[in-house]
């Protein structure tokens, strides 16, 4: 949204307010913060007067962990359920203000008053006046006309995080103090491992001694790395200090004092903004593919109906958890599940990238994975899989199914990007029940098991549509 | 009218795709699979910096072009658990 109003461009949001996971990562999570998010889009009119549209998810029923999932259409696994009636109608204004001469952006301010469509009311939600920052939580709080934000967790985990600092900043007009409260912190908890942390998670670089001033790190455009990460450009671009707490006495145990005046956007230098990249045929049987390729290939072929799938770059939703430990909960996720009458079928895919072929070791080890996740989890498995139920009426009918067997399977290209046959034996998995092998819509079958006889098909041909790739130098 | 969607997921871009061909039936739609490797960056289109010029991209982007002229026309993220973003768009270039 920051770099939407950087750019002076319209920003579309589709979110879902589903609360998968909530309960196993407790109250302090993004989720249940309290954070309303359409406080940033009236912050963002506010200040750059763009305007934004939200088009929310629809939602299934809640399930025994008080969990709502994002409902998919039927035939597309991967696409949501929403209203495209929105979508619809902000494509023509965009087309429709193109063609009249417009920048599409252009066109939604110029009739946002004017125009009382449903699109438009929409928007124009985004749009009202904010009063003064109410800030007096344990996350966020004012002293001494500073305001202060606490994060709780580094890495990955602080992805709400960076959202809130830029939106916070955005409210508050000046820089603000950040608070790391780790609960994820290198143990054991001392000066010495929390400097680890933050030249890990947030700086991506050693400390030397320059950077310190007696205790204290000051930081500036002159010492800190061209290439930031996610968390250092948002923590560097939104907050003047950043205080660095012992999570269990909350002494603080690392000061850094931060001199940036601008706000930090990511280095692009490498990219030639001269010519457009060039798109040409497409090659690579990436792991969308594959994935795409079981799916609408033997899968189907099968009438093996799909209840969830997680294509990468697709975070998928049916976590699984079989061991809860608050915050620090490990998830897994399955490609795909699949379920037949009552048979259960969970295949990992694996594809050859557009820089590498795909290693044998790579598919050996999400084989067990599987394998693993099936032995130690069996029961967790049968009831997670029950409790999403209401992702797939189509299969559950809103009734638990009584699995009888689980089959554990693979998928992954036939050819590496030598066009050399990625040679792995499945023999060697007793565990592993079946392994799809994918090449340019063409799929096929290998069973490693007499149980699982019942397939209708073992080979056949997707006709994938035309689609192309970008080539790189 | 050319439409290009710039997708992560096959499967996802069909939804644009359709979706523009029911609007428009003259409509012809090239897909291109963007799934690169983290370290890889592409420029949709000349001087198209620095919002769009894409690293570790996960979405759908696509473009329209009229009258030989190229307008960023559509950038999506599909939501999960948590709000993802579509940003709508730039003109491009001449």
């Amino acid at each position: 949204m920051i770099a939407s109003a950087q750019n002076n461009i319209p920003h579309l949001k589709i979110m879902s307010l589903s609360s998968s996971g909530s309960k196993a990562f407790g109250k302090n999570s993004s989720l249940t913060s309290g954070f309303d998010q359409r406080e940033s889009y009236k912050a963002v009119w506010n200040e750059f007067k763009l305007p934004i549209l939200v088009i929310k998810t629809n939602l299934t029923d809640e399930n025994s962990l008080d969990e709502t999932f994002a409902k998919r259409n039927s035939k597309y696994r991967s696409i949501p359920e929403f209203d495209l009636n929105l979508l619809e109608e902000l494509i023509i204004e965009c087309v429709s203000g193109i063609n009249e001469g417009l920048k599409p952006g252009e066109k939604i301010e110029s009739s946002l008053n004017k125009i009382n469509s449903e699109l438009y009311e929409e928007i124009r939600k985004n749009t009202v006046s904010l009063g003064p920052l109410e800030a007096s939580s344990n996350r966020t709080w004012k002293e001494n006309d500073e305001l202060f934000y606490r994060i709780y967790r580094y890495g990955h985990g602080m992805d709400p995080a960076r959202g809130e600092l830029n939106f916070y900043r955005l409210r508050w007009g000046k820089p603000i103090i950040g608070v790391m409260d780790p609960n994820d912190a290198r143990r054991p908890i001392n000066r010495e491992n929390a400097l680890k942390d933050f030249e890990r998670y947030i700086l991506g670089r050693k400390l030397n001694v320059g950077d310190f001033d007696g205790d204290i790190i000051k930081l500036h455009k002159g010492n800190i790395p061209r290439n930031l990460n996610k968390n250092g450009l948002a923590i560097f671009s939104n907050c003047k200090e950043l205080r660095i707490l012992n999570n269990e006495n909350k002494d603080i145990l690392v000061n850094i004092e931060i001199a940036i005046e601008e706000f930090l956007v990511p280095e692009f230098t490498n990219v030639k903004t001269g010519s457009e990249t060039i798109v040409t045929e497409s090659k690579t049987i990436n792991e969308d593919i594959v994935t795409f390729s079981t799916i609408h290939g033997f899968l189907k072929e099968n009438d093996i109906k799909i209840h969830h799938v997680s294509y990468p770059g697709d975070q998928g939703e049916l976590a699984m958890m079989p061991v809860r430990k608050g915050r620090s909960t490990r998830r897994t996720y399955i490609d795909i599940v699949a379920v037949k009458e009552k048979q259960l079928f969970l295949i990992e895919s694996k594809g050859n990238t557009r820089t590498g072929s795909l290693s044998p070791i790579k598919v050996k080890e999400d084989i067990e994975k599987l394998i693993q996740f099936k032995d130690n989890h069996k029961d967790y498995l049968l009831e997670r899989v029950n409790d999403s139920k209401y992702l797939s009426e189509n299969i559950f009918n809103n009734q638990d199914i009584d699995f009888e067997e689980v089959f554990l399977g693979v998928a992954f290209p036939k050819f590496n990007l030598t066009k050399s046959l990625i040679n792995i034996n499945i023999d060697q998995f007793s565990e592993l029940d079946f392994a799809v092998r994918v090449d340019n819509g063409i799929w096929e079958v290998e069973q490693n098991n007499t149980h699982i006889t019942k397939l209708i098909a073992t080979q056949g041909f997707l006709d994938l549509p035309d689609y192309r790739e970008i080539l790189f130098d | 009218m050319k439409f290009r969607i710039y997708f992560e997921v096959l499967e996802q871009s069909f939804l644009f795709s359709n979706l523009i061909k029911k609007l428009y039936k003259d409509a012809e739609v090239e897909l291109v699979n963007t799934k690169i490797s983290t370290t890889k960056k592409f420029t949709i289109a000349k001087n198209l910096y620095p919002s769009m010029c894409l690293k570790d991209f996960d979405g759908i982007v696509s473009y329209l072009i009229v009258n030989l002229r190229k307008y960023l026309f559509l950038l999506l993220n599909f939501p999960i658990q948590f709000p993802q973003e579509t940003i709508f768009y730039k003109e491009l270039m001449a």
